[in-house]
């Protein structure tokens, strides 16, 4: 044991490591065996680790795991290797950080994808949220008579809050744009995907949600051939409807995991889009006048880039955003990525590891203010903040801009 | 795994105390998952609210299988249990949540993924 976690409760078989570095069979084994075989062990990305930084534990540094993989290419048995890989939240502050630009994470995410591919192990929770992604479309396990009863209960819900009556358009046909969330928004934070249709709504968009499935592929974190089967079904579901483009909801993986289907049909992020309606709306940042800080998900930031339209929404709709610090790509991550979040054991290495950084990052932006708010544009970075501490209050970039909203 | 004994049977719970067999759940089990202290921090005493809420959420899943979201609950809780209920009020009731304790009460499984 190298600590006192589990990720995943099997026992570990011995195993040949061959197959993760043959080019044949693993189409990362190029960048993968750069990243081992140029690492010159200048440790630069130890100090570029949140999870390390926090610990100042030895086998918790990407340097280590990148030691004990080399070593395994020879020796062929270890039963930590896959725990090593679930001590690393894949956020690639690392690869920003090393003077040759090697991918240290992609170590971990190659280690998880060859004990899943090759003999079936994987935390519960990551694969059992495939199994039902692929079964019902959605992660959760939500069945299509239970999402349209919700979408019944948002149209009453968004009359309440707003004063406003929607028709929230679900599975239309040739829409322009087919938007797709994260299911465990339509459980614990179903305000996030009403500010998503009053803004929508209200802009006179051509959109449509769909009843068939969400935007989640946990495969991104674990498993090549589950994560394309989960592409493969997003790629039906548009193509299903027609739609012209595929917009992704406030959810950080989703962004990145949804990028193969480019090859067929539009994709992008709401935040662009997002940027453009909120130059177009009329909007009151009074209505927002508490102090925010704003988290920046690793996979939308720092991995595709796009940095700047949430600060822009967020100075046009807050009347006081103050930044943390690092941030943009320079970010730390929320503790929860590469599906920790969503693996229940591990809970207590969120708690007293993993999330640290982040809790020390909103304490100093935000410590001339008794309630802590905290813009995180992710699924995921919601959850895990809201769970550091009860101080803290965590909303969507959606849904401050739903707030300002000005009606007639 | 865990087990729950309930009138001299065995059923089997998964590591946080929910019961893995959703069929397997009668107001007996209810009572006795309540009173378990092993998932909770002090044994529930369930009163006429409590049931309101354990039958809102059976209900519920054997409709729809799964659990309805929290804000939906919430709203429904005002109906069933009184005008000014709220997650605060429900959190009083069970102390660890809807999740935690109402769901797991309710025999539920348990709600996975990014929830």
């Amino acid at each position: 044991m190298i600590d006192e976690y589990r990720a995943v409760d099997e026992e570990i078989p011995n195993f040949e490591l061959k197959k993760l570095f043959d080019r044949e069979a693993n189409w990362l084994a190029v960048p993968l065996e750069v990243s081992l075989k140029y690492c010159t062990n200048c440790k630069t990305c130890d100090k570029a680790c949140h999870i390390y930084l926090s610990s100042k534990k030895e086998i918790y540094k990407p340097t280590y795991r990148a030691k004990i993989l080399k070593k395994l290419k020879k020796q062929n048995k270890n039963s930590n290797l896959i725990e090593l890989a679930y001590r690393c939240n894949l956020c690639m502050r690392c690869k920003l950080f090393c003077p040759l630009s090697l991918e240290n994470g992609l170590i971990a995410r190659e280690i998880r994808k060859f004990f899943s591919q090759e003999f079936g192990i994987a935390p519960k929770a990551l694969h059992e949220g495939t199994v039902k992604q692929l079964n019902t479309g959605y992660h959760t396990g939500l069945s299509v008579d239970g999402f349209k009863n919700i979408v019944k209960f948002m149209e009453e819900d968004i009359a309440e809050r707003f004063g406003i009556e929607v028709k929230i358009p679900v599975d239309k046909k040739r829409a322009e744009i087919l938007l797709i969330n994260n299911a465990g928004d339509f459980f614990s934070r179903i305000e996030c995907i009403e500010s998503f249709v009053v803004i929508f709504e209200k802009a006179g968009l051509d959109w449509t949600l769909s009843s068939k499935g969400d935007a989640v592929n946990y495969g991104l974190w674990y498993d090549d051939f589950q994560y394309l089967r989960i592409v493969e079904r997003h790629l039906e579901i548009a193509r299903e409807l027609d739609v012209e483009k595929i917009v992704v909801g406030e959810c950080g993986h989703a962004h990145k995991a949804l990028i193969p289907v480019e090859s067929e049909i539009k994709r992008e992020s709401y935040l662009p889009l997002l940027w453009k309606l909120v130059k177009e709306l009329e909007l009151d940042p009074e209505k927002n006048n508490f102090p925010v800080t704003l988290h920046d998900p690793c996979n939308i930031v720092r991995k595709l880039g796009i940095v700047e339209p949430q600060r822009k929404i967020l100075k046009k709709v807050c009347s006081k955003f103050i930044e943390m610090n690092p941030n943009g790509i320079y970010n730390y991550c929320c503790g929860g990525g590469g599906g920790l979040a969503v693996i229940d054991s591990m809970r207590d290495f969120r708690i007293k590891v993993s999330t640290k950084m982040k809790f020390e990052q909103i304490m100093n932006a935000l410590k001339n203010f008794p309630k802590k708010y905290v813009c995180a544009p992710c699924s995921n970075c919601k959850r895990v903040i809201s769970e550091i501490s009860e101080e803290i209050v965590c909303v969507g970039v959606v849904d401050l801009v739903a707030n300002a909203l000005i009606f007639d | 795994m865990p087990e729950l004994e309930v009138k001299g049977k065995k059923l089997k719970l998964d590591e946080d105390g929910f019961l893995q067999d959703w069929e397997q759940w009668d107001e007996d089990v209810a009572k006795a998952l309540a009173a378990d202290t092993r998932f909770s921090p002090q044994p529930i005493t369930l009163t006429e609210d409590h049931w309101k809420i354990i039958k809102y959420l059976r209900d519920y899943f054997l409709k729809y299988g799964v659990a309805p979201p929290i804000r939906m609950l919430v709203k429904e809780c005002k109906k069933l249990v009184k005008p000014d209920c709220d997650l605060q009020y429900i959190y009083k009731l069970f102390p660890q949540g809807p999740v935690k304790d109402a769901c797991r009460i309710a025999g539920l499984p348990k709600p996975t993924g990014c929830v």
